[in-house]
């Protein structure tokens, strides 16, 4: 079994793909993690890129120069390589160049619930959609072939339920690279200046249109007939649920599915409208597919019958199997039971929580302390970005990557009090820094705070240019943060350990009087990093401990830390009546101590 | 196995091995010779959460997702998150549950209160077919840690489901997929679970 997004680098690998680029984001991270973890075995360079633009334009880079290259992102890191996503496919790579894009729809990872197939008929690029990871790691195969016949880059478009879905999938044989095709001058072949554009965009139009029998090709259109006069055309993981869904059976229409989505299989589409009476088309999110065929059977002349989202087919949130049941039951003029409607069961809620040891949870209390009743505080994408939830509340304007730095230059003009910014390390390199010179430059009064833990750990610890380390883990030079904010023109600058609570205190205090662009580096590791590195060296944390008769179960670690590894007094039963902490998941990070009013907490006796 | 595909929620709070669980079943049905989904709730999930994943094992499977309600089975690790799948409950659905509490944060922190036991257990039962509630921590520590719970919890599943895979072939997932030094640890749970699935169904 293989998880779509682990299918991803197995086709590549089977393709003779050599070079991957991305920068993390769920649900896509799988594919450079998994590209970096077999890149020495396999001979392939894999490496996160400081965003999504470089990735792009990396892997176009690598693939002008010959090498069969893949990049992968989400749904929105697309939205930042789209710079280069719009122009490339006029001056396009003569080697394969796949763009590896996963949609996120009901947002369970993202700020966003966008329908990047609109991004292969913004772009007109060839995009293939499939639906499980055997689709997957042929579709990698299919892309190289397409990428290269046609001289464009190909999109492949996944989704949750393709890139996090384990499937069966029949491996095939790892494939040596193809003879490179190097890189050529070629006057105009690959500049973005006038004249050349307008003949590109001509050139581009001509390929996309050749594409279309490509599409139409039996290995990109799957037919279940059944002999119904109702059909069914879909693809990606709504088709599964097309599949899936059981009608009485003399009921159940035919299906077209698709595995190339722009451009569509026209022909074959119109063959299905033309030998049907009524045809639903079944996708998640915009009625992208439904637009255009109804379109496709206006210009034919067809009077077929043509559902789409107003049977019943939602536009926002994950498609669920039941939703598309009940409009194929419309379809075909059955009656179906409603949906059901299962009550959310009472009981205390289980939000995600910072972790034992996570230097965020001090952060977020001196900023919530100092700074956050009366200032607009703006954070960014990253496990902090989760301080915007309850208990925590820190964050009351989130948005999108490097947004905070540049949206509190926004609120600090006619700002009674200078507004927060909060950033991890890995956002900042990522898109904060032209933020950071523009407040600068136009003297913007707001407070940032860098909360640099050395990794990107929201998406599963990949390493930054603040770790020291590449994607393979190797050392490299570290970028260090404090010397480019100081670049950036910053005049107040100040290195702090989060976990030194009392002490950070008056520094923040003083930060929060400043005018101008005040900058706070809050330096700790991530906890997981650390106890990674422990266990790696055979050392194990010094846990704290309560003493129970200085404690007064006051209870405020409990409120103020909300940290797993804190018991409180009254879940153990004849064992203890004061708050307790689990030695074994404390990590003695000591924030708890630092917040007892009473000392209680004290590190090494058990 | 034909007709339908069986769907099996398997849910929990981050860090208990719901997902490594649900890779093991899936495995396993791989191995017997079915076609498998899994998929799970990620992201925001992680990090001490509620955590749900979906397993749908069958001849030919091609969607991952569970409706409400339409769930075969339900595997939980935890007592409270039990009750909060019971949303994929309906009148055939089996419960397999450990009776293990994990108070959430918002019962550390003072904002709310851990049901009582007994009111969960006789909430889930009363929105399913039928339900095991399992010691499944103190029957995993007799195999050496209350760690291996969920490998006690398979195997009771794989008790109650004889006709669907064999012991065998749980025993070949388990391989593949747990570190070599819990492997006999792990079997072991996974005995415990099935043998104690015969006491309860006979």
């Amino acid at each position: 079994m293989l998880l779509g997004n682990e299918a991803v680098v197995r086709g590549g690998l089977e393709a003779g793909f050599t070079v991957f680029t991305s920068y993390p984001g769920t649900p896509a991270s799988e594919i450079l993690d998994v590209a970096a973890e077999v890149s020495k075995a396999v001979g392939i360079h894999a490496e996160y890129s400081v965003n999504e633009k470089v990735a792009i334009d990396t892997a176009a880079g690598a693939a002008m120069n010959g090498l069969r290259a893949v990049t992968a992102m989400k749904h929105v890191g697309l939205n930042v390589a789209s710079d280069t996503l719009m122009a490339l496919p006029y001056f396009a790579p003569k080697s394969a160049l796949v763009i590896v894009v996963a949609d996120d729809p009901a947002a369970y990872s993202s700020q966003n619930e966008q329908d990047s197939r609109n991004y292969g008929y913004f772009a007109n690029l060839p995009m293939l959609q499939p639906s499980n990871p055997q689709e997957v790691k042929d579709c990698m195969i299919k892309a190289a072939e397409i990428s290269e016949s046609l001289e464009l880059p190909v999109l492949v478009r996944l989704d949750i339920r393709v890139s996090h879905v384990r499937g069966p999938v029949v491996l095939g044989d790892l494939r040596e690279p193809p003879s490179r095709r190097e890189f050529v001058k070629e006057k105009g072949r690959y500049t973005a200046i006038p004249p050349y554009p307008v003949r590109a965009h001509e050139v581009l139009l001509d390929k996309l249109e050749k594409c279309k029998a490509i599409s139409c090709s039996p290995e990109f259109v799957k037919l279940t007939e059944r002999g119904s006069e109702n059909g069914v055309i879909c693809a990606g993981s709504a088709s599964t649920h097309v599949l899936d869904a059981e009608l009485p059976s003399p009921m159940q229409p035919d299906v077209l599915k698709m595995l190339m989505v722009n451009p569509l299989p026209e022909e074959a589409i119109v063959r299905f409208l033309a030998t049907h009476k009524r045809v639903l088309v079944v996708e998640e999110l915009d009625p992208i597919f439904e637009t255009r065929i109804k379109r496709l059977a206006y210009d034919s002349g067809l009077k077929t019958v043509i559902l789409g989202k107003e049977a019943g087919i939602p536009s926002v949130g994950e498609l669920m199997p039941i939703d598309v049941r009940l409009a194929m039951a419309t379809l075909v003029g059955v009656p179906q039971a409603k949906k059901v409607s299962r009550p959310v069961p009472a009981g205390p809620a289980r939000p995600p929580v910072f972790c034992a040891g996570c230097p965020h949870r001090a952060s977020m209390y001196l900023i919530k302390t100092l700074a956050g009743k009366n200032r607009v505080v703006v954070s960014d994408i990253g496990c902090y970005g989760m301080g915007a939830l309850s208990p925590t509340d820190v964050g009351d304007v989130l948005l999108d990557m490097g947004f905070s730095i540049g949206a509190a230059g926004g609120f600090a003009i006619g700002a009674k009090l200078k507004p927060v910014a909060i950033i991890g390390d890995s956002t900042f390199l990522h898109a904060g820094v032209p933020a950071l010179i523009n407040a600068v430059w136009n003297k913007h009064d707001l407070a940032l705070f860098i909360l640099d833990n050395y990794i990107t750990a929201m998406t599963g610890l990949q390493p930054n240019p603040s770790s020291g380390l590449d994607s393979q883990l190797r050392e490299t030079d570290r970028i260090s943060i404090e010397d480019l904010v100081k670049a950036c023109g910053v005049k107040s600058l100040r290195v702090l350990d989060p976990l030194q609570v009392k002490a950070s205190r008056k520094e923040i205090r003083e930060m929060l009087d400043e005018r101008g662009v005040s900058v706070m580096i809050l330096r700790q590791p991530c906890a997981l990093l650390t106890s990674q590195q422990l266990k790696a060296s055979g050392r194990k944390a010094t846990p704290y401990a309560v003493v129970a008769e200085n404690c007064n179960n006051c209870n405020a670690c409990l409120v103020l830390a909300n940290c797993p590894a804190l018991i409180p007094a009254t879940t153990v039963k004849g064992m203890s009546a004061k708050v307790t902490i689990d030695p074994t998941a404390c990590t003695g990070c000591g924030f708890c101590a630092e917040i007892c009013p009473y000392g209680a907490i004290i590190q090494g006796v058990a | 196995m034909q007709g339908r595909p069986v769907s099996i929620v398997v849910s929990g709070v981050g860090g208990q091995g719901v997902l490594l669980t649900s890779e093991i079943l899936g495995n396993a049905a791989m191995l017997s010779g079915l076609d498998v989904r899994v998929t799970e709730t990620h992201g925001l999930s992680q990090r001490g959460g509620s955590l749900v994943s979906f397993v749908r094992l069958g001849k030919e499977v091609h969607s991952p997702l569970i409706d409400l309600g339409a769930a075969d089975y339900i595997i939980s690790m935890e007592l409270l998150e039990a009750l909060r799948s019971s949303i994929y409950s309906g009148d055939k659905t089996t419960f397999v549950v450990s009776t293990l509490q994990v108070p959430p944060v918002t019962v550390f922190s003072g904002k709310a209160k851990y049901p009582p036991p007994a009111e969960l257990r006789s909430s889930i039962s009363s929105l399913c077919k039928k339900a095991f509630f399992l010691d499944a921590t103190g029957m995993a520590s007799a195999a050496g840690k209350s760690l291996y719970q969920n490998a006690v919890l398979l195997g009771f599943f794989a008790g109650i489901t004889r006709e669907l895979i064999s012991p065998s072939e749980y025993g070949e997932a388990l391989k593949m997929l747990v570190p070599e030094r819990t492997l006999l640890s792990n079997m072991k749970a996974f005995d415990i679970g099935y043998t104690a699935s015969s006491a309860e169904t006979r």
